[in-house]
């Protein structure tokens, strides 16, 4: 008897608990709509969240600085998460309503909270004339756009490129990928060739590797992306409902990408940390964000290439990050003020030290084109692609999709099936999760 | 005498409430808040970006019924305690004895095995996956050198839960052996001497002294290594993700994915009550198990 | 004389083999020293470079440069650990000793409900937690690091530990104490704490590397950087171009080598502190 009433009491205990949450809620909520009332010139703080580095950070410190003098009211505070959890912690903030109002924001990350409505319309853009929304790639625009409406701006579209060990390819007395793309012949089947003269796998040398560093579990959508469709395959149908990789040319695309690991041997097996900047690589895949850690390289030279050519083209990819604002931030219109602000013709030339910008006058300006080895490669393996580069397909439920199609590749990484094998399994264990 | 005893019953009950007071008021506060709050989101369909639907048994359901990566990731769970508690335990014992005896460098070598004991498991984690890298790894690298070409340590659905596991033990051994030698050197020197006077042999020495006189310590570390070991994450997270393919998904690791990445945290809740169930059943049996080889506890 | 010889070859095969497994365990405390040390572009050098050179003692000062509150971040750490691991020796002292001396009602009851709290995966209770907290408005804080670790799980473990040792030791202490005129209050700090010191060396150093190395709850709770902790500032080394290996491996160097140094000045008190009374 004495003893449920003490459980009993503890229940109690719990429930009233329980009840004073919820009532916590609500007079969160009330405040909130106390705050949304005072405007004004009342001192106002924004919260703006990056998942970049100190340097990011300094730089967009003397931005706000300068953005203050015009806005003495406003003041804008730098949120810094780490990149591999940022989605997780915004999608904690935002169920609990306390998400930054301005936010950077990657491409896989994009469909969920623009699904969910989390993301405030910034179409006041379009028509604003002294913001030249024109000037903006279209290209870059697509992922952010919904029913003519757009919830962002894009501030690094860079496409992926090919870094060559320039020393390894003279040493062979090969033509470099920048000879062969001037020629028109830069294509897979040259860039086997080229890759077979350099690799001696036996030493750790070879000559391609498509995969980044430590990017074994999200290759599929990070460094192959580009193989597949330069094969004319791609991984989905266009509505994003069918699982398109098991066709010929998916096939010939993963049966390719085995061979190369498994048979010739040019490229790097499963599981591999060899990187570029130690050598014994002959051609990397990387995005213009890797250009940093290249400029540290004295051991050898190098230089930039675009993409090779296969059936279906180059199927350059482009990588994705934007600025957005929450919706239903209490300072929804000042957070957009601010988002104009870093979007414009000056300050996207500032964050172009370190992203491949969107808008077109500052992409060929001299500022960004002197960022690579040599303004002549930054202009074919950057300018020259981010007109043809494709945005990867967005689902609002990327991450199960990611997870089947990350389970399935390793079953060629580990070579316990055969390619056809592979892609019939793939497709019964994706299909479902397309149409959920 | 009965006055007494009330007296007495009282007073005990006021100290033993005062005592454990302050415990069970911050438990109730702030671990069975949340924890009841898990169960209740396990019946109801929930992603943090839109509002918690009641679902009633479905999760469980799913779990129990549709849900082969559970199974697997049970079983996963299970051969990864089943591979580290004995090779821990025993690692640990047979450390024990080497290092209770004077020797020179015994302080040194204590230092160098419980050293990964004060390391962060997830330093520990990333070490440990560039020493099992393929080609380029160290111990690749290290075969190399006498000739043997090195598998894809992590990319090899056999080899994979073994790295694991090993990696596992060699972060913890530490713990356990210094909680053995501890006990090794509470046994009385006396017990060793009369029977060496008897002819017993090293191995008789050791199985009718030295096992029952260090049984409660192992049923510590048994206990202690047994929880950690089906709460398995940092090591997955860092150094498999949980591949290759589902060889090494187990239980935590699951439960992150579905609550942190897919934001299923209903079905999330679900399997964190299912190993809620798991690990409160072999603990119990452990218990009941403890009072036949321990014999302090009344 | 054969028996001397037999002496000397098992003392060294033990030698061999405990250096044996001392030279597995430390390896990676050597490739992480030497990363620490080289240059950016040799790290992942093959054959691997087993003396840094250039030796880049620059990534120290880097480590700074690049994360101007990393000493912040590092003092975060420490106080939050050193907090969490006193006050659960405190609660977990009076609780388990409770638990395993004084005959109360529903002692056992009150034990099994504690223990089985300890059996549920934080990471499921950590989203709860922070919709509760940030209710109380205590999110981004470092109360939800230091509070809840105390009185949750890490102390249910510390009551277990605790109450584990005092049951071994003989019922007469307390009643001799106590016909002494020794209050249970006075029992406990005067006898039962300094008895169990080996056992709160073993708890605190659960305790200590729990709070150091975790990274889920801070990652949470926690969004501005002045309030980051460690586990956090660490992972800011790794962005999408990649990791900066040898700047984490000198953070992760500094963030070792002091717990290291505590351990070997005390092993051999906490070793043969443990001895001495015996944790059972």
């Amino acid at each position: 008897m004495k003893k449920r009433v003490g459980f009993t009491l503890s229940l109690l205990l719990v429930a009233g608990m329980l009840a004073g949450c919820a009532s916590g809620k609500n007079s969160g909520e009330n405040s909130k709509e106390g705050v949304n009332a005072n405007g004004g010139g009342k001192q106002i703080s924004l919260k703006f969240s990056i998942w970049g580095n100190d340097t990011h950070k300094q730089m967009y410190d003397t931005m706000i600085e300068k953005y203050r003098e015009d806005h003495p009211n406003i003041n804008v505070e730098i949120m810094t998460i780490p990149a591999t959890d940022y989605q997780q912690k915004l999608s904690v903030m935002m169920a609990s309503k306390t998400a930054p109002d301005i936010m950077w924001m990657m491409e896989r990350a994009i469909p969920q909270f623009l699904g969910a409505g989390q993301l405030a319309d910034l179409s006041s853009l379009k028509t604003d004339a002294s913001y030249q929304f024109d000037d903006l790639y279209p290209s870059t625009l697509d992922l952010l756009s919904k029913d003519d409406k757009i919830y962002g701006i894009p501030f690094s579209t860079p496409p992926n490129m090919i870094y060559y060990n320039q020393s390894l390819f003279e040493s062979k007395g090969l033509k470099t990928p920048k000879e062969l793309y001037s020629e028109g012949k830069w294509t897979y089947d040259e860039m086997v060739k080229a890759a077979e003269a350099i690799a001696v796998p036996d030493q750790g040398l070879y000559g391609i590797n498509l995969i980044r560093p430590n990017g074994w579990t999200t290759s599929w959508i990070e460094s192959l992306q580009t193989l597949v469709w330069a094969y004319g395959a791609d991984y989905f149908s266009e509505d994003g409902k069918q699982f398109a990789l098991n066709s010929p040319e998916g096939e010939q695309a993963i049966q390719f990408f085995s061979d190369a690991m498994f048979k010739t041997r040019i490229h790097p097996k499963p599981g591999d940390q060899t990187t570029f900047e130690t050598g014994k690589i002959g051609m990397q895949q990387e995005l213009f964000s890797y250009m940093g850690k290249a400029k540290a390289i004295t051991d050898f030279k190098w230089d930039i290439a675009p993409m090779p050519s296969g059936a279906g083209g180059q199927g350059v990819t482009l990588g994705y990050a934007g600025y957005v604002v929450t919706e239903g931030s209490p300072h929804q219109a000042e957070a957009i003020e601010f988002v104009k602000y870093l979007t414009n013709q000056e300050n996207m030339t500032v964050t172009s030290q370190f992203f491949v910008p969107s808008r077109k006058s500052v992409l060929e300006s001299d500022a960004f084109l002197n960022q690579g080895p040599s303004p002549e490669s930054v202009k074919t393996a950057v300018l020259e692609q981010i007109g043809k580069g494709k945005v990867r397909q967005a689902f609002t439920n990327f991450q199960k999709i990611d997870e089947k199609m990350k389970i399935g590749f390793d079953s060629i990484y580990t070579q316990s099936v055969s390619v056809p094998d592979f892609l019939s399994h793939l497709e019964k264990e994706v299909t479902p999760v397309l149409n959920p | 005498m009965t006055t007494y005893t009330t007296r007495a019953n009282r007073r005990n009950n006021w100290y033993g409430y005062l005592f454990i007071s302050p415990m069970m008021l911050g438990f109730l506060c702030f671990l069975a808040g949340p924890i009841l709050y898990a169960f209740a989101l396990s019946f109801t369909d929930y992603s943090l970006l839109h509002p918690a639907s009641f679902v009633g048994l479905d999760n469980y359901a799913q779990l129990m019924g549709k849900d082969p990566l559970f199974w697997k990731t049970v079983g996963n769970t299970l051969y990864f305690s089943a591979g580290l508690i004995p090779l821990n335990l025993l690692l640990a014992l047979s450390l024990a004895l080497m290092l209770n005896q004077k020797l020179p460098g015994t302080g040194l070598f204590r230092t160098a095995i419980f050293t990964p004991v004060v390391t962060s498991i997830v330093v520990w984690a990333i070490v440990w996956k560039y020493v099992f890298a393929t080609d380029a790894g160290l111990l690749n690298q290290i075969l190399g050198y006498f000739g043997i070409q090195g598998p894809a340590w992590l990319y090899d659905t056999a080899l994979v839960m073994p790295v694991v596991i090993v990696v596992s033990v060699l972060k913890k051994v530490g713990m356990n052996m210094v909680i053995f030698l501890a006990a090794l050197q509470d046994v009385p020197s006396m017990y060793y001497e009369a029977a060496t006077i008897d002819g017993a042999s090293k191995w008789r020495q050791f199985h009718s002294i030295t096992l029952p006189m260090i049984a409660p310590s192992i049923f510590l570390t048994l206990i202690i290594t047994l929880i950690g070991s089906l709460k398995v994450f940092s090591q997955i997270i860092v150094m498999t993700e949980g591949g290759p393919g589902t060889s090494t998904y187990v239980l935590v690791y699951y439960i992150y994915q579905l609550a942190y990445k897919v934001f299923d945290i209903g079905y999330a809740s679900a399997v964190a009550f299912i190993l809620f169930f798991l690990v409160l059943v072999l603990t119990l049996v452990q218990w009941m198990l403890r009072k036949r080889w321990v014999h302090h506890e009344q | 004389m054969s028996n001397k010889r037999k002496k000397i070859a098992s003392s060294t095969l033990r030698f061999v083999l405990l250096a044996l497994v001392a030279a597995v365990i430390l390896t990676p405390f050597y490739w992480m020293i030497t990363t620490s040390l080289k240059n950016e572009t040799k790290v992942f050098q093959f054959p691997m470079q087993l003396f840094p050179s250039p030796i880049e003692w620059g990534n120290y000062a880097k480590v700074f440069s690049e994360q101007p509150q990393f000493l912040l971040h590092y003092w975060n750490s420490l106080y939050i650990a050193a907090l969490v691991t006193l006050g659960t020796c405190a609660v977990a002292a009076l609780a388990g000793y409770a638990f395993a001396k004084i005959p109360f009602k529903l002692r056992n009851v009150w034990f099994l409900v504690l223990l089985s709290g300890m059996m549920i995966p934080s990471e499921v209770t950590t989203i709860p937690s922070f919709l509760w907290f940030s209710k109380l408005s205590l999110v981004d804080t470092h109360f939800p690091l230091i509070v809840p670790p105390i009185l949750g799980a890490g102390g249910i473990f510390g009551v277990f530990l605790l109450r584990q040792f005092f049951i071994t030791l003989p019922n007469d202490l307390d009643e001799a104490a106590e016909i002494d005129g020794c209050s249970r209050w006075q029992i406990l700090i005067k006898i039962m704490v300094p008895l169990a010191s080996p056992v709160f060396a073993t708890l605190s150093i659960f305790t200590f590397l729990n709070s150091w190395e975790d990274f889920l709850d801070p990652l949470i709770f926690i969004s501005s950087s002045e309030k980051f902790t460690l586990p956090i500032a660490m992972k800011l080394f790794t962005d999408t171009a990649g990791t900066a290996w040898h700047l984490l491996m000198a953070a992760s160097v500094m963030a070792t080598l002091p717990l290291l140094l505590i351990f070997f000045m005390a092993q051999k008190k906490f070793i043969d502190g443990i001895a001495t009374t015996g944790l059972k």
